[in-house]
């Protein structure tokens, strides 16, 4: 009689089967359908999302869905199961017996005895596995799309060119600011001056805006140079004011000298400063693809954002190399050059040669073009090699150098 | 108690009622097992039909192999109550002095043929009501006691409707089943053209009495009943409720009312006398959903648009049952009426 336990103890692990199979199709369907919602979403968005990292998700989330589908939904109850074996024809004999287990009445165990005969003629092979249909055909649709979208090329993104540009101005842009802000901290100065030129290279930063033009951006870099200069010529006058206090003590004589010191570590750093604004400056307009002038920021002149500013002709008979420092630019006292340009007594090494230098001839009022492009192409792979840029920006210019050859 | 020796009897007994019946009757099988489920379960039959079908024939038979007492009512429109339960008479008592004396009708009897009954008029008809559903009769504010078992096996002409008065709603709740007598087919009509000309009479003999047959009644309602399909036998007649909280969609379209508690009440009644039969000891859906059409057919009231769309009552609970859907395979309707 204990057979009729047996049968539908494998009854129940049939409909369990059953169950299980139904929740994985679920399941399998709703990993395709994940797996295809990241390729598709890596499309539209023209990112790269890997196929392994997809199967993955797809697994997990399949994988989930299937154990909740099971647990929540599907998971046959002992009366189901009972249910689904009465279904094959035994018109709910066993629900009956079932819950007549604990009488002890003739007619209840009539009703058990005639349970359990009709039940032992039942074979498990009756029962059929009930199969949803839609999860099959979901899952055959969502593999379909999703080796689409493996294995079927997509076109490439037309790039907007104007997007691109700034995009490469603004990677000029934040690279510049990165150098700036590595120099003065790397320097050597007092920490109120670093604190200083540090405020001046955050009012660069913050100043610009994706939405600048390239002539906003080289403007803004060059009035931020102006400013470099501007503060340097105020350190200069305050050394200037200092010496003029000499009065012959040995105490004043060292704090003259260590201003003086500190305002050759000043120039020196302003200097490199500058070196990467101009740098920028000529990067940025290569990217664009205008001219800027050779003399660059280190001139001391700022520019505006509307216009281009000309490179400027010496007046006719003045030699460039006699004229007086422009505004703001006064030669440090103690430190002017020398009647033949050589630098001053203290000079020498690092902060010697600090003059301009001409590379035309103004009595001929013209320039030959292997003379700016040497010195050009010698100017940009110094920059090159002072500081560190981007491979893409490297290719760039030196590209751009080689074409103007 | 239920007892081996009942279970037996009950077999034996079921086996020759048929066995006899089937000398009189020929087809009209599911007729003939509503009309014998219904006996045992104690409860009133509406025979519907044309006429020269066998209702009358059938009724008579039944008499027979139940060996019960059987009283024929013809109703016509001038047929009075008291024509009907009995009335009090004046006689004489040897003194000489008058008294009143109840002189039973043709209602005191174990089965009562109603014949034709939707031709009495109402107040006939309700004379039927007190004694269909509890088995006594009031005259003149005395009860008097019907013998058990007691049935009313009415009939009526589906065809003839000019003069007749349909049976109000209370007396149709009253009736277990409502069976419909349909046309016998070819073999059949030969066969009972052979048999009744040898004989018009009734070959059936006694295969129960009305002690077996009380018996009977009683062993079938130890059957049990699993919640499941007790719930299922309540939602299914709450279903045919238009307004009701579990209607169906066909019952909210094509009827005006539902079926009463009594219906509940019948299904199992008769479903726990069909298991029995069957040999079965559990009520089961295919033993409800093949009752609910004998039970629930006369209980509902179709609405307008389903007489303008020629929609049977059998129809629409053909549908409700599929709407409920307990069972993957379908039903099997073995007392559905046939159109």
């Amino acid at each position: 009689m204990k057979d009729y336990k047996k049968k539908i103890h494998k009854f129940r692990r049939k409909i369990r089967l059953e169950a299980g199979l139904r929740a994985g199709s679920i399941g399998v369907s709703a990993g395709l359908a994940v797996m295809a919602a990241l390729l598709l979403y890596g499309r539209l968005s023209y990112q790269t999302i890997m196929l392994s990292k997809a199967a993955v998700a797809a697994v997990v989330a399949g994988l989930l869905i299937a154990l909740l589908c099971y647990v929540i939904r599907f998971r046959p109850k002992k009366k189901e199961v009972l249910a689904r074996i009465d279904s094959l024809g035994l018109q709910e004999r066993i629900i009956t017996m079932e819950e007549l287990k604990q009488s002890d009445t003739l007619i209840a165990k009539k009703q058990r005895q005639d349970a359990k005969t009709q039940l032992e003629k039942l074979e498990t092979s009756a029962l059929g596995i009930r199969f949803y249909i839609w999860p099959v055909v979901c899952s055959v649709f969502l593999a379909i799309i999703v080796s689409v979208l493996i294995f079927v090329p997509f076109p490439e993104k037309e790039e907007d060119p104007l997007a691109v540009q700034n995009a490469k101005e603004m990677a000029i842009v934040d690279e510049l600011i990165t150098a700036l802000t590595e120099t003065v901290a790397k320097s050597d100065i007092m920490e109120n001056v670093k604190s200083d030129l540090q405020e001046i290279v955050d009012a660069l930063a913050i100043n610009f805006t994706p939405e600048d033009s390239t002539l906003t951006r080289t403007a803004k870099i060059a009035t931020a140079s102006k400013r470099l200069d501007m503060y340097e010529g105020e350190k200069q006058n305050e050394l200037t004011l200092l010496k003029q206090q000499l009065d012959g003590s040995e105490e004043m004589k060292l704090q003259v000298t260590e201003a003086t010191e500190e305002q050759f570590k000043l120039s020196h750093v302003i200097k490199k400063m500058k070196d990467l604004m101009g740098t920028s400056i000529e990067v940025l307009n290569m990217v664009e693809g205008t001219f800027w002038a050779p003399g660059g920021p280190s001139s001391g002149t700022s520019y505006d954002v509307e216009e281009l500013p000309m490179e400027e002709e010496p007046p006719e008979g003045e030699n460039p190399e006699e004229q007086e420092p422009g505004e703001g630019e006064q030669p440090l006292e103690g430190m002017e050059p020398g009647e033949n340009g050589e630098p001053q007594e203290g000079m020498e090494g690092e902060f010697a040669g600090m003059g301009s230098e001409t590379i035309f001839d103004p009595e001929q009022g013209e320039v030959s073009y292997g003379s700016v492009y040497e010195e050009y192409y010698q100017a940009i792979l110094k920059a090159l090699t002072e500081r560190e840029y981007s491979e893409e920006i490297r290719e760039m210019i030196e590209d751009y150098a080689n074409s103007l050859e | 108690m239920v007892t081996e020796e009942m279970l037996q009897v009950f077999k034996e007994k079921c086996e020759g009622i048929y066995k006899e019946l089937g000398k009189d009757m020929i087809g009209q099988k599911e007729v003939v097992e509503g009309c014998v489920i219904a006996m045992i379960a104690g409860g009133n039959v509406l025979l519907e039909g044309v006429p020269g079908v066998g209702k009358t024939r059938l009724v008579r038979s039944l008499g027979k192999v139940f060996d019960l007492p059987f009283s024929r009512i013809q109703f016509t429109p001038d047929l009075m109550p008291a024509d009907v339960t009995g009335t009090n008479i004046i006689e004489k008592d040897k003194d000489g002095n008058s008294k009143f004396r109840f002189q039973p009708g043709p209602v005191f009897t174990n089965i009562l043929l109603a014949d034709e009954i939707n031709r009495a008029t109402p107040k006939t008809q309700s004379a039927l009501l007190e004694a269909m559903q509890e088995h006594t009769v009031t005259v003149m504010g005395e009860s008097y006691k019907l013998e058990e078992p007691f049935f009313v096996l009415a009939t009526q002409n589906p065809i003839e409707q000019d003069g007749t008065y349909p049976l109000p709603e209370a007396q149709m709740d009253r009736f277990m089943f409502k069976l419909v007598i349909t046309y016998p087919d070819m073999e059949e009509l030969l066969e009972i053209v052979n048999i009744t000309q040898k004989t018009m009479e009734e070959i059936a003999e006694a295969a129960c009495n009305a002690k077996e047959l009380l018996l009977m009644r009683e062993t079938a309602k130890e059957i049990p009943v699993a919640e499941d399909v007790m719930k299922y036998t309540m939602k299914l007649v709450m279903a045919t409720q238009p307004s009701g909280e579990y209607a169906s969609e066909t019952s909210a379209k094509y009827l005006r009312y539902g079926a009463s508690p009594r219906a509940a009440q019948a299904l199992i009644t008769t479903a726990k006398v069909k298991a029995l039969m069957n040999g079965r000891y559990n009520v089961s859906y295919d033993d409800i959903n093949s009752l609910a059409y004998p039970v629930l057919r006369h209980r509902i009231k179709l609405n307008f648009e389903a007489v303008t769309g020629k929609i049977t009552a059998d129809k629409v609970i053909e549908d409700i049952i599929a709407e409920l859907n307990p069972k993957q395979g379908g039903v099997l309707p073995l007392l559905k009426h046939k159109k």
